[in-house]
């Protein structure tokens, strides 16, 4: 009996030991290489209304604004040594298309801007209201391409990199993008 | 009479093993009618604001996770309880409280836009380049890499907006504790330096505008 009490007490008191577990380092470090040449300022309104199931009552909609960041350009860890040939003081160079280097939507520029909730309903939480912003999040970085951003990346470094080499001290300098047949030449 | 029962109660617990053996294989469709569909937002215009030029060399991306949380402690409502033990809202937790787990990426690297006339120098057949110092270019924590781990309480926007951007600092202190721009310096100075030898230059010489 003695014994029991004592094991339960051992118990007790470990099960008590509420030692704050060190925070754990969870970064993970990755090296790149990318020259972003332009970012596109962009803003989007994010609404739903969550009246489709027959079984609610009363509206549920919310209207959210959001502003991000996109920002473009060139991986140079894709350039080779044979996409740079050298004549005198003419250079040309093969780049590599241009990409999305990043997103960023940060938290102070989301405004819920309007939201309409019944009294039979719950208001919207926090979960939800990222998972609809993250839905917004992906129809952004699938426009990419539609906005431009990448054409005018492939623009700017262009001009970044001629003028560039032409501190180096090359007189002649064009520039190239993937497969395009027609290189750009901006001296 | 009996005979007869016994054969309804098989035949029904045959017919009870086949529903649930079907539906444990997914055949069957799903019958619950209280079942939420998916909340999804419409399809909306995105609408360009600003267009700028730019010139970032990213050397070095920081992928991390933090997590941060926030309590509102009310003293009126704390002090009513202690001394009557009543608390104004029965209901809700005494502290509003709202643990966040945010997901992200700090973007280190150089701007090259703060290359100056100065900064590449040109002695016959040799360059000497001064970059400007490293520096963060980006803390990326965008909607998509928030988890919402405890919400209690009632919490206004911009409450929980803060906690956010808290998430973000911690982030961003934490990889300058790191020493990264230290090490994005390095990656910068190999990265030009490279190109340097792809164009040709034998002598060269990169650094960067300070010393750690």
């Amino acid at each position: 009996m003695r014994k029991g009490l004592l094991f339960l007490l051992c118990l007790y008191l470990l099960s008590c030991n509420r030692k704050k577990v060190a925070e754990q380092e969870i970064m993970a470090l990755k090296n790149m290489s990318d020259l972003a040449t332009v970012e596109y300022v962009v803003t989007k309104i994010i609404k739903t209304n969550d009246n489709k199931d027959w079984f609610k009552f009363g509206d549920r909609k919310i209207l959210m604004s959001c502003e991000g960041t996109i920002k473009a350009g060139i991986d140079f860890s894709k350039i080779e040594v044979e996409d740079i040939s050298i004549e005198g003081e003419e250079v040309t160079l093969s780049l590599p298309p241009a990409k999305m280097i990043s997103l960023n939507i940060p938290p102070e520029k989301i405004k819920v801007e309007y939201q309409d909730v019944g009294l039979l309903r719950q208001n919207f939480n926090q979960s939800e209201k990222d998972y609809l912003l993250s839905q917004g999040e992906s129809q952004i970085r699938g426009s990419v391409e539609a906005l431009g951003v990448l054409k005018t990346a492939e623009t700017n470094a262009t001009i970044f990199l001629t003028q560039f080499l032409k501190q180096l001290g090359y007189k002649k300098i064009t520039v190239r993008f993937g497969n395009d047949p027609v290189p750009t030449n901006l001296n | 009479m009996i005979r007869s029962f016994t054969k309804y109660i098989v035949w029904i617990a045959i017919i009870i093993v086949a529903i649930i053996t079907l539906s444990k294989l997914d055949i069957l469709p799903s019958w619950n009618i209280f079942k939420s569909s998916p909340l999804k937002i419409d399809d909306t215009p995105i609408l360009i604001k600003e267009i700028n030029a730019l010139a970032e060399l990213s050397t070095i991306s920081v992928r991390d996770e933090v997590v941060v949380d926030s309590i509102i402690v009310d003293p009126a409502a704390v002090a009513l309880r202690t001394f009557t033990g009543i608390t104004a809202t029965p209901f809700a937790p005494l502290f509003p409280q709202l643990v966040i787990i945010a997901k992200g990426e700090v973007i280190c690297g150089t701007n090259l836009k703060k290359l100056s006339d100065t900064s590449v120098q040109i002695f016959e057949d040799s360059v000497s380049i001064i970059l400007p110092k490293s520096e963060i270019l980006d803390v990326i924590v965008n909607p998509s890499g928030f988890e919402t781990f405890i919400e209690e309480g009632k919490w206004t926007d911009a409450a929980i907006t803060a906690v956010k951007v808290k998430a973000r600092e911690k982030m961003k202190s934490r990889t300058l504790n790191r020493g990264t721009l230290a090490e994005a310096d390095k990656r910068s100075i190999l990265l030009i330096s490279n190109m340097l030898t792809a164009l040709g230059y034998k002598k060269f010489s990169v650094q960067t505008s300070h010393v750690f």
